[in-house]
């Protein structure tokens, strides 16, 4: 048995999501040739399991029920256990699914009663996509430069919304999302408001991307979409509580999703060279080997960083090495199983071709390598990482959770 | 052979935080403390390495070399007595001893690269030095993680892995230190002696 941070409460979880991610694999491959037939997936266990996260049962989430355990992915812990294994299977279907996803990170985090009362409810009608907008043409996916606006309404009524934003996932299917947008200067001025997709003004088209296909990643335009005050997210905050603050304390979390998805891709150029490739000499054995050591341990980084952050909102840094390095990690495993298959290894294994290509794809999710770099270098020398235990939440086994991440 | 139980791991702690704060000798008197009397210090292929000392002198060591490192001088030693496999806490020990150098001389390389000017500024403000710095530290992580997971030891065939990680990650820190890693009895020798301890105590089956 493989050595692992989880407890038997999340073990269990693993162990289910590794038998629905399994079902991921064929339907993952149709769904890179026509992303739009993902509607046909919506009874895979897997499918079903991502709409069921991130709704807590106070607003009328079932949950997932397996054995004697119950689990809401409030955690960050139960979604990298869960994403990983999904991503295992496909990532593109993986990110493709119905359900509250990163929108539900933020929302947990800054909404008030009557917003999550609208958002869950929604979710809970039907299978319901959702998409979150953070990233803009010209300014990446650095929150304190966004150039989006919000802006009062003159007649006093709805705010006013306008701006591009790209690299939004699911957004040309999705039903309601979040979209972070700018109300005056400087990093208190950045706030995050709900979207009904169904308002005049948003439109959302797909890209054509290389990797992920089935998530349907598109641009976005606003054009003087209007906004309640009511759902204007953190409306009862004070703007340091709320803008740049609710920013940090949702990419903390989703961070370490992130972190495993790339896992769950380098895993499974793992398995594929494991289960296609027969006959493996001695040296090949110890570069598999070594391989599977590696994604062993950047899994237990991975995890431990998830851990921490569900411990502590603000602990960041370890996620941002744990997502920098997942991700470089996902590209080298692909690249390396392609090289148990000669030179035309992704002319003949589509497997691994989709699976080089998906790779390259988290590698900018919620921030690109370098700058996630740039975040541990800064929280080094704040003292905030690298000195004493790195990991003294799961050494005062506080790991398990199943509440609200707050 | 020791047996791994639990209470070990609070050696494991101090060797590491004894490598990182005092340096490669005081550590290695940690963690040959921690073993049974009489157990043999030398690894599978007749190598060790050990703080200097009266036991230099044994008739059949031969010291290869003298290293003068901050925290007091280490032989590197060879025997021809019979081989055997070292003990488990001489191998997973040795990981976390390299884990507490690999510590110290990021310390160091953070230092050196706060002093050292390059234009207008520090080479600890340029941000491919911050990147590489950060790469560092993610590889002491990763296997901090990989031990944390794997308490009281990861398994025999993993040592090999954890060792080249630590290597891989000195390596990163060292081209940081330009020609100030290359001169004995500094940061850079302390990492030469580092890879020289991971051959030591790595299992032969498979190193």
């Amino acid at each position: 048995m493989t050595a692992t941070v989880l407890d038997e409460r999340l073990s269990t979880l693993r162990d289910a999501a590794r038998e629905w991610g399994a079902e991921f694999r064929a339907a993952g491959a149709g769904l890179d040739l026509d992303p739009d037939a993902v509607g046909e997936h919506l009874g895979l266990a897997g499918v079903r399991a991502l709409a069921a996260m991130l709704v807590p049962e106070e607003y009328g989430g079932a949950g997932l029920h397996l054995g004697a355990h119950r689990f809401h992915g409030m955690t960050a812990i139960e979604r990298a256990v869960v994403l990983e294994e999904l991503a295992r299977g496909d990532a593109g279907l993986m990110l493709a699914g119905p359900g509250a996803s990163m929108s539900g990170v933020l929302v947990d985090v800054l909404a008030d009663r009557l917003q999550k009362e609208w958002f869950y409810g929604r979710l809970l009608e039907r299978p319901t996509w959702t998409f979150f907008a953070l990233t803009e043409p010209d300014r990446g996916s650095d929150a304190t430069a966004l150039e989006t606006a919000l802006s009062p309404s003159s007649e006093g009524g709805a705010h006013r919304l306008d701006g591009r934003k790209k690299y939004v996932g699911n957004a040309a299917r999705a039903a309601l999302g979040v979209v972070f947008a700018r109300t005056g200067p400087g990093p208190l001025g950045v706030t995050a408001v709900l979207v009904d997709t169904a308002d005049p003004g948003f439109h959302a088209e797909p890209l054509e991307t290389l990797g992920l296909r089935a998530a349907r990643i598109c641009e976005l335009t606003l054009e003087n979409v209007a906004v309640p005050a009511e759902r204007v997210l953190g409306r009862d905050r004070s703007p340091a509580r709320r803008g740049m603050w609710a920013c940090v304390q949702t990419f903390n979390r989703l961070r370490p999703g992130v972190a495993a998805i790339a896992v769950g891709i380098a895993a499974a150029a793992h398995d594929y060279v494991r289960t296609e490739r027969d006959r493996l000499g001695h040296a090949e054995r110890d570069r598999l080997d070594l391989l599977g050591r590696r994604i062993d341990g950047v899994r237990h980084l991975v995890q431990l960083s998830a851990i921490e952050v569900d411990a502590d909102g603000s602990r960041g840094h370890l996620a941002s090495a744990a997502k920098a390095e997942a991700c470089r990690l996902a590209e080298e495993a692909t690249l390396e199983a392609c090289g148990f298959f000669g030179p035309r290894a992704r002319w003949d294994h589509p497997v691994l071709d989709k699976l080089a290509r998906d790779a390259r794809g988290v590698e900018f999710m919620e921030g690109a390598g370098n700058i996630q770099k740039l975040t541990v270098f800064q929280g080094l020398v704040a003292g905030k990482i690298g000195r004493g235990d790195p990991f003294p939440a799961h050494g005062g086994k506080t790991l398990t959770g199943g509440s609200s991440c707050r | 052979m020791t047996t791994i139980s639990p209470p070990i791991t609070a050696t494991w702690l101090r060797c590491h935080d004894t490598a990182r704060a005092e340096g490669m000798a005081p550590a290695l008197a940690v963690l040959h403390a921690a073993l049974p009397a009489g157990t043999s210090v030398f690894g599978a292929g007749g190598a060790a390495v050990r703080p200097a000392g009266p036991a230099d002198r044994d008739g059949d060591v031969l010291v290869v070399r003298t290293a003068q490192l901050p925290g007091g001088a280490v032989v590197l030693v060879r025997t021809h007595r019979p081989a055997s496999h070292p003990d488990p806490i001489l191998t997973t020990g040795s990981v976390w001893l390299r884990l507490g150098l690999s510590g110290a001389l990021l310390d160091t390389g953070l230092a050196y690269l706060g002093g050292r000017r390059s234009g207008d500024t520090t080479l600890l403000r340029r941000q491919m030095v911050q990147g590489a710095v950060a790469e560092a530290l993610t590889g002491q992580l990763e296997v901090r993680a990989f031990l944390t997971a794997h308490d009281p030891a990861p398994p025999p065939e993993a040592l090999s892995y954890l060792h080249r990680r630590l290597t891989e990650t000195d390596r990163v820190l060292l081209r940081l230190l330009g020609a100030a890693g290359f001169t004995r009895g500094g940061a850079g020798e302390v990492a030469d002696v580092s890879e020289l301890l991971a051959g030591a105590y790595t299992p032969e089956a498979v190193a």
